[in-house]
C-alpha cells in the first residue's frame, strides 16, 4: 500500500464545508465518549445538553465577543500574519472604555454621542495594542506570534493592577473591581421574541461582516491581503507593500477586539472587574472561531455561533452532571486539534494506491 | 559507524576505486542523469565539466547521499554499496563540500567543526577533534582561527572550515562542487595546491565546474555531461580547449531553435532609459558576486546580457528590479535613482520577467487575478486581457481557470504578456524563453521586438547564448565577475564562448 499525497492548488468551498462539520462532528461525538467512559454522562444527556446549547439564549451572549474578535482575525490570517493577541487587545479596549466612563466622561453628554465616542475609543486602544506587533514585524521583521501573546501578558498585568489598585472601586466592599460606569453608558438589551439581544453589538458583528466581506472579495487591499497571504514573494515582485498590509490587517484586527472588550463592558459587567473575568479566554477561542470559517467574513458569524454554542453546552452539562470548566475545554480543544487536523485534507489530496 | 577512526581512513594507503554504472535520476518528468557510467581512480584529480543543468551537481548529490539514485549501481573497490542517505556516504569514505558552505553563522569555527563528533566514538573528546582539526590545517595550509566566529569570516575562510570538517571524517573521495567560483586567483592556487595533496595521497578528487580552462589547469581525467549524458571521459591529454567547448555545448544543432534572425539595430544616440553605474552586486550570501558593472539600454532597443547560471546574471536582474541592495554605484530608470524609488514604483513602471516565474504568481488564484497583480493593471478589463492571452498563444480555457492548472510554459507566457501589458518604460527578463517550445520562443522574441521598435527598452538577461545572439541590438557577457561587452558583428558565439568558460 502506498499513499500519494498531492498539494491542491484549488479547493472547493463543498470541501471546506464538509470538512468542518466533520470537525465539530467528530468533536461531538468524541466528547460524547469519553464524557460517558469518564464521568458516566449517558448520551441522551449529552445531546440534550449540545441541544440546549444550540437553542441557549446565553449562546448569543458568548456569540458577540467570540465572532468580533473572529472577524477581526479574519484578516491578519488571511494574510499569514498570526495575531494571537486578540486577547490582550479585547481587554485594553475594556480598560480605556471604563477609564473614558468613569473617569472623563462629562454626564451632561447625551448618551447617543457619548456610546459611539466609546466605541471608537475602545477600537482605537485594541487597534494601538495591535500596533505595537505589527509595527515590530513590518519595521524589524519580529515574529508577531510572540509578540502578540506577550502583549496578551502585558495586558493582563495592567488591567490586573488596575483593578486591585488604583481604580477599585469605593463602593465595592474591597472587592477587585471600580465602581458601576454611569448607567446612561449601558448598552441595554433589547428583547425580540422573549430573547434579550444585544442589538448594538450585534448590529456591530453584521456591519463588519459586510465590511470586511467586501474588502476581502471587492477591493485591490483585499486582494493585497490574499496574493501577501499565499505567495510572499509575488507580493513583493509585484510591488504590494508588506508594511502596509502588516500594519493594517492588525489595526483592524486589534481594533475589532477592542471593540468586543468595551461590550463586555458595556453591555454586560458594566464595570471593570478582575480581567481573567472580563474576557475568559474569547481572544484565543476566536482564533478557532477565525479559523473554522476559512477566513471567510460571512461564514465567521456562523462559526461564531457554534464556538459559543459549545461553550453554552459545556455550561449546561456542568450544571447538569456537576463537571468543571474542563468540559467547555474539552469541546475547544477537542474542535482545535480536529480542526487543524483535517485541514491538511483540505491542502493537500491524499490517493490510496493499493 | 566510525567507533575507530583509523578505519576509515585510508591516508596513504593503497588507492581507492570508485565506480558507478548505470546511474539515473529523474526528478519528475525530467531525466537529470541517464544512464552514467563514471569511472574514478585513487590519485587522480577527475574534473565533472559540464553546463549548468548538464547533471554535475546531480551526480554529486547521489554520491554524497542528499539524492537516492533511481537507477544504477556504485562500486567501491570492487564492492557494490547502497548509498541512502550522507550518513551511508560518509560511512564508504565519501565527503562533500558543498558550493556554498553550510556553517552555523552565530557559532565559532570550532563548535562548527564538533559535528564530526558524532562520527568518532563517544569516547572522543571535543577536545581531541578540535586537536585533530589544527594538525590537518597545518598539514593542508588551512590555517584558520578556531576561536573566531563564522559570521566574521570571509568566502574562501569558510570554504576553509568546510573543507576541515570533510577532512575530519578522513574521507577516502573528496566531492569539490565548483570550488573556485568566488575565490580571488590567490585563493584559488592555494586550494589548487590542497587538491594536489590529496591527490598525491592517493585519493579521490571530483571537482565540479563549469570552467574549461580550470579543468585543464587541474585536472588528470575530465569527464564532460551533457543534458545528464556522459558525453566523453577521457584523460586531459587527449582534449583541447575547442574540443571541450564542442562537447559542453551541442554545437550548431540548437541553432536551428531560432529560425527569425533579427537586424541589430543602433539606439545610442536616443535617450538612455537605464544606466547602470559602477555597480557591485551581491548575491544571497552577501558576497560580491558581479563587480563594476556598467551598463546603458536606450530607447528601442534590445540589448542581451549573456552568462552561466550562478555567476550573478539572476542577481543583476533583482538588483536592477530593486529587490537586492547594491554595494557600491548607481543604477537609473528613466533618470531616477532606484535606491529612492518605492518598490511600487518600480513594479508598476519596470516590466520584470524573474528566473523563477513562480515568485510573481499565486498559483492558487484564478489567471485573471494574477493577470491583474500589479496595480496598474488592476482595473484592466477581461476584453484586454484575453487579447494578450490569444496574442502570447496561452493555453487558458478562461481567464477564470485556476493558474495552477496551467503547464510551466503557458505560466511563464502568462507572466511575460502581463510584463508586456504593463507597457513598462523598461522590461528586464531573465531567461524568458526557457521551458518553452519553438513557436512560443519566436512568439516571445517577436513581441519583445514589436516592443522595442514601439520605443521601449528591453534587457534580456540569459543562460541561453544563442538567443542572446539572436535577439540582441548589443550584447554584454558575464565573464570574471563583472560584465564585458562584446562587438555583436564579429564572430560572436565564439567570442561569448570563450569570455563565458
Amino acid at each position: 500500500m502506498k499513499l500519494v499525497v498531492r498539494r491542491r492548488f484549488y479547493k472547493h468551498t463543498y470541501l471546506k464545508i464538509v470538512l468542518t462539520v466533520a470537525a465539530i462532528g467528530l468533536t461531538l461525538l468524541i466528547s460524547m465518549v469519553i464524557l460517558y467512559l469518564a464521568s458516566n454522562i449517558p448520551p441522551e444527556d449529552f445531546i440534550y445538553a449540545v441541544y440546549m446549547g444550540l437553542i441557549d439564549p446565553s449562546t448569543l451572549r458568548y456569540l458577540i465577543p467570540l465572532t468580533l474578535c473572529g472577524l477581526g482575525l479574519t484578516l491578519p490570517y488571511k494574510a499569514g500574519i498570526w495575531n494571537i493577541g486578540s486577547e490582550g487587545q479585547l481587554l485594553s479596549g475594556a480598560i480605556i472604555a471604563t477609564y473614558i466612563a468613569l473617569y472623563i466622561y462629562p454626564t451632561d453628554i447625551n448618551p447617543i454621542i457619548g456610546i459611539p465616542l466609546l466605541l471608537i475609543a475602545s477600537f482605537m486602544a485594541g487597534a494601538a495594542t495591535a500596533l505595537v506587533a505589527g509595527f515590530l514585524k513590518a519595521r524589524y521583521n519580529l515574529n508577531e506570534i510572540l509578540s502578540t501573546l506577550m502583549l496578551n501578558y502585558i495586558i493582563i498585568g495592567l488591567g490586573n493592577y488596575l483593578v486591585y489598585g488604583p481604580w477599585r472601586g469605593a463602593t465595592q466592599y474591597g472587592y477587585p473591581r471600580t465602581d458601576i460606569i454611569p448607567s446612561q453608558l449601558w448598552i441595554t438589551n433589547i428583547e425580540i421574541l422573549g430573547i434579550r439581544i444585544n442589538m448594538t453589538l450585534i448590529i456591530i458583528i453584521l456591519a463588519s461582516a459586510l465590511a470586511l466581506n467586501y474588502i476581502i472579495k471587492h477591493t485591490r487591499f483585499g486582494y493585497d491581503i490574499t496574493v501577501y497571504g499565499l505567495n510572499r514573494d509575488a507580493a513583493i515582485y509585484s510591488g504590494i507593500s508588506p508594511e502596509k498590509v502588516i500594519i493594517l490587517t492588525m489595526l483592524i484586527s486589534g481594533g475589532l477586539a477592542g471593540l468586543a472588550g468595551a461590550g463586555e463592558v458595556l453591555a454586560i459587567h458594566r464595570q471593570l472587574i478582575r480581567v481573567q473575568d472580563v474576557s475568559a479566554g474569547y481572544g484565543y477561542m476566536a482564533i478557532l472561531v477565525a479559523w473554522l470559517s476559512r477566513m471567510d467574513p460571512m461564514a465567521t458569524i456562523l462559526s461564531g455561533y457554534l464556538v459559543a454554542a459549545l461553550i453554552s453546552t459545556g455550561y449546561t452539562l456542568q450544571i447538569l452532571a456537576g463537571l468543571t470548566i474542563g468540559a467547555v475545554n474539552l469541546f475547544i480543544g477537542g474542535l482545535l486539534v480536529l480542526a487543524t487536523a483535517l485541514d491538511f485534507l483540505l491542502e493537500y489530496e491524499v490517493e490510496i494506491r493499493w | 559507524m566510525f567507533r575507530n577512526r583509523e578505519v576509515i581512513g585510508l591516508v596513504g594507503s593503497t588507492p581507492t576505486q570508485l565506480f558507478i554504472n548505470g546511474l539515473s535520476k529523474r526528478f519528475g518528468p525530467i531525466h537529470a542523469l541517464k544512464n552514467v557510467s563514471i569511472e574514478f581512480r585513487g590519485g587522480e584529480i577527475h574534473i565533472i565539466l559540464g553546463e549548468n543543468g548538464a547533471g554535475k551537481t546531480t551526480l554529486a548529490k547521489i554520491l554524497s547521499g542528499i539524492y537516492r539514485l533511481d537507477e544504477g549501481e556504485i562500486t567501491i573497490n570492487g564492492t557494490p554499496v547502497k548509498i541512502r542517505n550522507t550518513k551511508d556516504a560518509l560511512r564508504n569514505g565519501i565527503a562533500i563540500v558543498s558550493q556554498y558552505p553550510k556553517l552555523i553563522e552565530e557559532m565559532t569555527v570550532a563548535e562548527n567543526l564538533l559535528i564530526a563528533l558524532d562520527y568518532y566514538g563517544p569516547l572522543t573528546t571535543p577536545r581531541s577533534v578540535i586537536e585533530r582539526a589544527v594538525e590537518l590545517a597545518d598539514k593542508y595550509g588551512l590555517h584558520i582561527d578556531m576561536d573566531k566566529y563564522i559570521y566574521s569570516l570571509s568566502f574562501s575562510e569558510r570554504q576553509r572550515v568546510e573543507i576541515l570538517k570533510a577532512l575530519l571524517l578522513n574521507p577516502s573521495v573528496l566531492i569539490l562542487d565548483e570550488p573556485t567560483t568566488l575565490l580571488t586567483p590567490n585563493e584559488k592556487r592555494g586550494l589548487y595546491r590542497f587538491i594536489e595533496m590529496l591527490k598525491q595521497e592517493g585519493k579521490i578528487v571530483i571537482v565540479i565546474t563549469h570552467k574549461i580552462d580550470e579543468a585543464l589547469e587541474i585536472g588528470d581525467r575530465i569527464t564532460i555531461l551533457r543534458d545528464g549524458k556522459v558525453i566523453v571521459s577521457l584523460p586531459k591529454e587527449k582534449l583541447t580547449k575547442d574540443m571541450i567547448i564542442k562537447y559542453m555545448f551541442s554545437d550548431g544543432a540548437e541553432e536551428n531553435k531560432y529560425n527569425q534572425i533579427f537586424i541589430r539595430r543602433d539606439a545610442s544616440n536616443r535617450n538612455a532609459v537605464l544606466v547602470v553605474e559602477g555597480v557591485d552586486v551581491i548575491d544571497d550570501y552577501g558576497y560580491i558576486i558581479l563587480k563594476n558593472v556598467n551598463l546603458k539600454v536606450f530607447e528601442g532597443e534590445i540589448v542581451g546580457v549573456a552568462g552561466i547560471a550562478g555567476t550573478g546574471l539572476k542577481e543583476l536582474g533583482e538588483s536592477i528590479y530593486g529587490l537586492r541592495k547594491i554595494a557600491r554605484g548607481q543604477i537609473v530608470i528613466n533618470g531616477r535613482s532606484v535606491s529612492y524609488m518605492k518598490r511600487e514604483e518600480i513594479a508598476n513602471n519596470v516590466g520584470f520577467i524573474p528566473d523563477n516565474i513562480v515568485k510573481t504568481l499565486v498559483l492558487e488564484l484564478e489567471v485573471e487575478k494574477n493577470f491583474r497583480l500589479k496595480k496598474s493593471l488592476w482595473s484592466i478589463t477581461l476584453d484586454a486581457m484575453e487579447r494578450y492571452i490569444n496574442k502570447f498563444r496561452i493555453k487558458a480555457e478562461s481567464p477564470n481557470q485556476n493558474t495552477g492548472t496551467l503547464s510551466g510554459g503557458n505560466l511563464q507566457k502568462l507572466v511575460v504578456s502581463r510584463e508586456v501589458a504593463l507597457k513598462p518604460k523598461l522590461l528586464i527578463a531573465t531567461n524568458p524563453t526557457k521551458a518553452l517550445d519553438h513557436i512560443s520562443i519566436n512568439v516571445i522574441h517577436g513581441i519583445f521586438r514589436e516592443y522595442a521598435s514601439n520605443g521601449g527598452a528591453v534587457l534580456i538577461l540569459s543562460e541561453d547564448i544563442d538567443e542572446v545572439l539572436r535577439i540582441s541590438d548589443r550584447i554584454y557577457v558575464i565573464s570574471n565577475n563583472t560584465i564585458k561587452p562584446v562587438d555583436s558583428n564579429k564572430d560572436a558565439r565564439k567570442l561569448m564562448m570563450e569570455l563565458l568558460t
